[in-house]
């Protein structure tokens, strides 16, 4: 029986190893398309960012520093690590430390090159670290709470959708979804494609083969935060993917819309309004 | 057998995506900003380059294609060395604009250095002052063209003029030959 | 045998201590030092395997213990009464005479046959044994190469090497003392004693820094021992006994000892470092490195969160638990918060001490058998990783010259071992899978549940966590390809330099990887008093992780990940591809400065043509929030909860029972 289930966790592994990417992949193609839609555009191709990621592993072997190189794929290790975890049905709050550790290792391979524009813009990812962090522990905890347990067989195995006993959670992780998709007005250390910002922020000195490995670490953290989206209406495919779909519409409406922000708006703007969400959906689980 | 038809399909994969990938650098020697502002009109929903992929990201270490403009004096060849080097190969690089080209109308002052050609390898001439968004989209295809053929290890030859194609104004068959 | 070892781990040290004082000669001293290591580490091991439950009573002692006690008090008071009067310091001589006086009332009152037992072993004190012990000896051992450099560079005149060291040792038998007893006077003594050493330690350079900050540590910490002696008076007034066992199951519960409770925490605090009282911990980092290591890190600024951890019984579910808990939560994150403004190496690492004690606090207060063994696996965990820290900039500190960590930028080129040890020990203080992380896990999932504005303040806290460990590892390492690949290191380190740093690197990871052995072996019984057994081992009780009632940390199937993980991504990163299957050749980039970067590495072109420096620091929040600001602040929030906190207690100390 061991066997059995050691093989079944190895293929959920593999799975899903190969099919994150493609999915996440993907849906940065259709956000692209409809962002252009949006501006009156045409825009890419679907599988465009497929091709940027593919085309990085045909460029020249470089170095900026060997500990980048090193730092960059711990960052994929533990991403990676985390999304396969949560599919395993693993603990809630290990994941979300472990997918903190891949960000740290980010943040360490940026700071390990010393370059003044990658220096700031490791400075600046670190404080959307501590932007976005406490919301999402927050929303795990409102997890526990209605659930009571972190574990995630547990939480998906829960009747009701969670959605409604913790919609204001789902809007605080919509500003973590906004921080880590790089959108504007949160996104001040990098930005996703297009965009400049401290020429390209924390991703300045990565290059070629480093730049795909860290792409890839944040398509499987944007895998991560999505699935934690999904779990909120984990007893219907349909409900989950509509939540999908919302939280997609709804991201590329506020990025064209927003401009981006200063890192200091971004803190007390997420704290403020985040915690506030979240204590208050937290106080309406305890009294009601 | 089965392996080698898998890594032929992946070079296949691999070489489709390097051009349909290109990102660019754009550097302004110091032009009047008309070729800029046709270069970046490129970018706007009228001709939306973003369509085949191409991004301008402002990093020569992300960048694939080097579009230059203006001309290249004394004091900023070094600049316009240093980015071409810090770019990794493969890499195209295309001189937009008269000024770019050869100096332009101000070939004889004496701080301009006339041509870029004359301080790293230019792939693709578009001419023009200022040269048409068609035209500078037409060039970065055929910049495209040439960087299918190059490979990564290809050694830098800087500040030695290679081959010196230009653009014919046959705007048909770019058109037909783009994005192989 | 255990009596034996017994008198090894606390007497040995003191008679070491002062054979120290007799060595004139560097060798003398150097073999009392090495001695006390091996008699300590082993004895330690021993006492841990045989002495679960070892009970060691007055009678079984060849000479007097309840002179010998009053001696020692009597003594330690004299002599911290005549420093103040000395530097004719009021708080020092104000609450040093107050103890005096309070003690001959309590000698008075007090029954010899109360004294005994005075050593009762448990797995709490084994564990506490073994980091002071263990942790100690090595700091000590690496002390050695240390101060012998520090001779040299203080050009001021010291003291005597030899009373470093005499202070040291008796500075570890006086610890292993105060974790083994089971008298609350005895407490009081080793408490008051740690006190005194700390004061020396710190004012050992003699210069004018170190001595106020030594006579501020020492003000504090008596003012800490003063409140202790009035709980012990209190104690003994109320239930005639000093019995610590005994006081904690009478005092569950029962309203009219609350006061001296709530003078205990006080105590427990100060000694702690917690606000208002961290000014002394901060200060005391002027002290020469092996001391903050040794007393500032790992072992003395513990005592208060034993004595937490060791009557968290006696207040639990009372109001004075849920002020420790939110009080706890409040400092982990004011001083996070504060470590982030700081750019002093020593002082990012006084904070970070200051948070996790904080935290270790709050898990007190919060009480259930989880959060204990969250406490527990903090202490253990962050003495080590803290430990091997200091070590790590002490050392980095004698090479460069500096402990601002701007200056430890691409510290790697010239120490390479120094920043790996440094680099593994941040590491561990703040990544999954090792022992700080879990225990953070544990204490975040032991109080999810309970209280909410704890919740929410550690949240915030361990985000802040990160950010100030995460620049640090990275400035260490930056450096271009060239830097790193062939570092530049000089003569080498002593081997008494690195090998206390390797050790206590392995001893950080081993220790994380065996964590859920560790919870069978000596934690769990540690909890048995608070609940139900949190965790059970997982994995065919061969410790793959921790499972518990509504979460579950997998361990070792991290570890490997992690192994494999740093394999492959040295294997990547290989900066000499000729080993590596294709030869292609790698290019070696240089960071981005638009283009006008000269060829002298980290310059660009600046003004009048000539090369300029790029430089870039981190963002020490100077706009937001300067130390001053915010340090008075927190201490202000900091003394309204402990001012209301002692309110209560006398109010439900009084109103229900008298005391005199």
């Amino acid at each position: 029986m061991m066997l059995s289930s050691v093989i079944h966790a190895l293929l959920i592994a593999l799975a899903v190893i190969v099919l994150a990417p493609l999915a996440v992949g993907l849906y940065q193609g259709l956000d692209r398309k409809l962002t252009a839609a949006c501006q009156g555009r045409k825009g890419p191709p679907l599988a465009q960012p497929f091709y940027d990621m593919l085309k990085l592993l045909t460029k020249q072997r470089a170095l900026a520093s060997p500990w980048q190189s090193f730092f960059a794929t711990l960052y994929l290790f533990a991403s990676i690590t985390a999304l396969v975890l949560f599919y395993l049905g693993a603990d809630l709050l290990m994941i979300f430390f472990i997918s903190a550790a891949g960000a740290v290792c980010f943040v360490i391979s940026a700071i390990a090159v010393p370059s003044p524009y990658g220096h700031i813009g490791a400075q600046r990812e670190l404080l959307q670290v501590l932007a976005y962090e406490p919301l999402l522990f927050l929303v795990i905890v409102g997890f526990y709470l209605v659930t009571g347990s972190f574990m995630l067989d547990t939480i998906a195995a829960y009747p009701a959708p969670l959605l409604l006993t913790l919609p204001l959670m789902a809007i605080v992780l919509g500003y973590v979804l906004t921080i880590k998709l790089r959108k504007s007005p949160f996104d001040i250390s990098a930005c996703h494609h297009g965009h400049q910002e401290i020429v390209r922020g924390v991703q300045t000195e990565f290059a070629g083969r480093t730049l795909a490995v860290t792409e890839l670490a944040h398509w499987y953290e944007i895998a991560l935060v999505l699935s934690i989206l999904m779990l909120f209406w984990a007893t219907s495919l349909w409900g989950a993917l509509l939540l999908l779909a919302a939280a997609f519409v709804l991201e590329i409406i506020v990025d064209n819309v927003c401009a981006r922000t200063s890192w200091s708006f971004m803190l007390i703007n997420s704290w403020i309004t985040g915690l506030t969400l979240a204590v208050i959906n937290i106080l309406w689980l305890q009294v009601g | 057998m089965l392996a080698k038809e898998t890594i032929s399909k992946i070079k296949e994969l691999l070489a489709k995506a390097k051009v349909k990938s290109p990102w660019l650098l754009h550097f302004d020697c110091g032009s009047c900003n008309g070729c800029d502002i046709e270069t970046l009109a490129c970018l706007t929903p009228v001709y939306d380059i973003e369509r085949f992929g191409i991004v301008n990201m402002g990093n020569p270490k992300h960048a694939d294609i080097l579009l230059v403009t203006g001309t290249v004096n004394h004091k900023n060849k070094k600049v316009l060395k240093n980015l071409y080097e810090q770019m990794l190969s493969p890499k195209v690089v295309v001189a937009i604009g008269s000024c770019a080209l050869s100096g332009g109308i101000f070939k004889d002052c004496p701080n301009v250095v006339g041509g870029v050609d004359k301080v790293i390898p230019v792939d693709v001439f578009v001419p023009g002052c200022p040269a048409k968004p068609e035209a500078i989209i037409d060039g970065v295809v055929l910049g495209l063209q040439k960087l299918a053929a190059k490979t990564e290890t290809a050694k830098t030859t800087a500040g030695k003029p290679s081959n010196r194609l230009k653009v014919k104004a046959k705007v048909k068959e770019k058109v037909k030959g783009k994005g192989k | 045998m255990l009596t034996i070892t017994t008198a090894i781990l606390i007497l040995l040290p003191f008679v070491l201590a002062g054979l120290c004082l007799l060595s004139g000669k560097d060798r003398a001293l150097n073999l009392w030092v090495y001695l006390c290591s091996v008699a300590l580490i082993p004895a330690s091991m021993v006492f841990a395997a045989r002495g679960n439950g070892f009970v060691l009573s007055t009678f079984d002692v060849p000479f007097n213990s309840g002179l010998c006690l009053a001696i020692v008090d009597f003594l330690v008071l004299i002599v911290i009464a005549s420093v103040g009067l000395k530097h004719k310091h009021p708080p020092i001589i104000c609450f040093s005479f107050m103890q005096i006086g309070l003690l001959f009332y309590l000698d008075n009152i007090l029954n010899p046959l109360d004294l005994s037992p005075f050593i009762h072993a448990d797995t709490l004190s084994i564990v506490m044994l073994m980091i002071v012990s263990v942790i100690g000896s090595l700091i000590c051992l690496f002390a050695i190469p240390y101060m012998k450099k520090h001779e040299k560079h203080v050009l001021l005149v010291t003291r005597p090497k030899r009373f470093f060291f005499a202070v040291m040792l008796l500075f570890l038998g006086s610890m292993n003392g105060l974790v083994l007893t089971n008298n609350i006077l005895f407490l009081y003594t080793f408490f008051e004693i740690t006190s005194l050493c700390s004061f020396w330690l710190i004012g050992f350079d003699r210069t004018f820094a170190a001595t106020k900050n030594a006579l501020k540590a020492l003000w504090m910490n008596s003012l800490g021992g003063l409140a202790l002696l009035i709980a012990v008076t209190l104690f003994y007034t109320h239930l005639e006994t000093l019995d610590m066992r005994e006081i904690i199951t009478m005092s569950f519960g029962n309203a009219s000892l609350m006061l001296p409770l709530c003078m205990l925490i006080l105590a427990a605090f100060i000694k702690s470092a917690q606000p208002p009282f961290q000014s002394w911990l901060l200060g005391a980092m002027v002290a020469p490195t092996p001391v903050s290591a040794l007393l500032h890190s790992s072992t003395m600024v513990k005592v208060g969160v034993y004595m937490a951890i060791r009557f968290a019984p006696a207040y639990m579910d009372s109001f004075l638990s849920v002020s420790v808990a939110l009080l706890g939560a409040f400092v982990f994150l004011s001083a996070a918060l504060s470590a982030i403004g700081q750019s002093n190496g020593k002082k990012i690492l006084a904070y970070s001490t200051i948070s996790n004690l904080g935290l270790i606090f709050a898990c007190a207060g919060i009480g259930t058998s989880e959060a204990i063994t969250a406490g527990i696996f903090l202490i253990i965990f962050h003495a080590v990783s803290k430990a091997l820290l200091f070590l790590c900039t002490g050392t980095v500190e004698q090479k460069i010259g500096s402990r601002d960590i701007e200056n430890m930028r691409g510290v790697y080129r010239l120490m390479p071992f120094t920043a790996m040890m440094m680099l593994i020990g941040i590491m561990t203080m703040i990544l999954p899978p090792f022992g700080m992380l879990m225990g953070k896990w544990i204490a975040l999932e032991a109080v999810a549940a309970i209280n909410l504005p704890v919740i929410l303040l550690l949240a915030i806290g361990s985000s802040a966590t990160l950010l100030y460990w995460a620049r640090w590892a990275g400035l260490l390492l930056s450096g271009s390809a060239e830097d790193v690949i062939k570092p530049t290191s000089t003569a080498g380190l002593p081997l008494l330099t690195k090998a206390p740093l390797a050790l206590l690197c392995a001893g950080a990871l081993i220790l994380s990887f065996f964590a859920p052995l560790l919870f069978k072996i000596a934690i769990a019984p540690a909890t048995e008093m608070f609940g139900l057994t949190p965790f059970a081992v997982t994995g065919l009780g061969l410790g793959l992780g921790l499972a518990g009632y509504q979460g579950a940390f997998w361990i070792a199937p991290l570890f490997v990940v992690v192994i494999v993980a740093v394999w492959l991504a040295a294997r990547l990163a290989n900066p000499n591809p000729s080993a590596a299957r294709d030869k292609k050749p790698v290019k070696h980039l240089k960071p981005f400065m638009c283009g006008i970067e000269t060829d002298k590495q980290g310059t660009f072109l600046g003004p009048m043509n000539k090369p300029a420096l790029a430089s870039v620091f981190n963002y020490y929040f100077m706009g937001f929030c300067t130390e001053e600001t915010s340090v008075k602040v927190f201490n202000t929030i900091a003394l309204i909860v402990l001012v209301f906190m002692l309110g209560v207690s006398i109010e439900n100390s009084y109103s229900l029972g008298e005391i005199w």
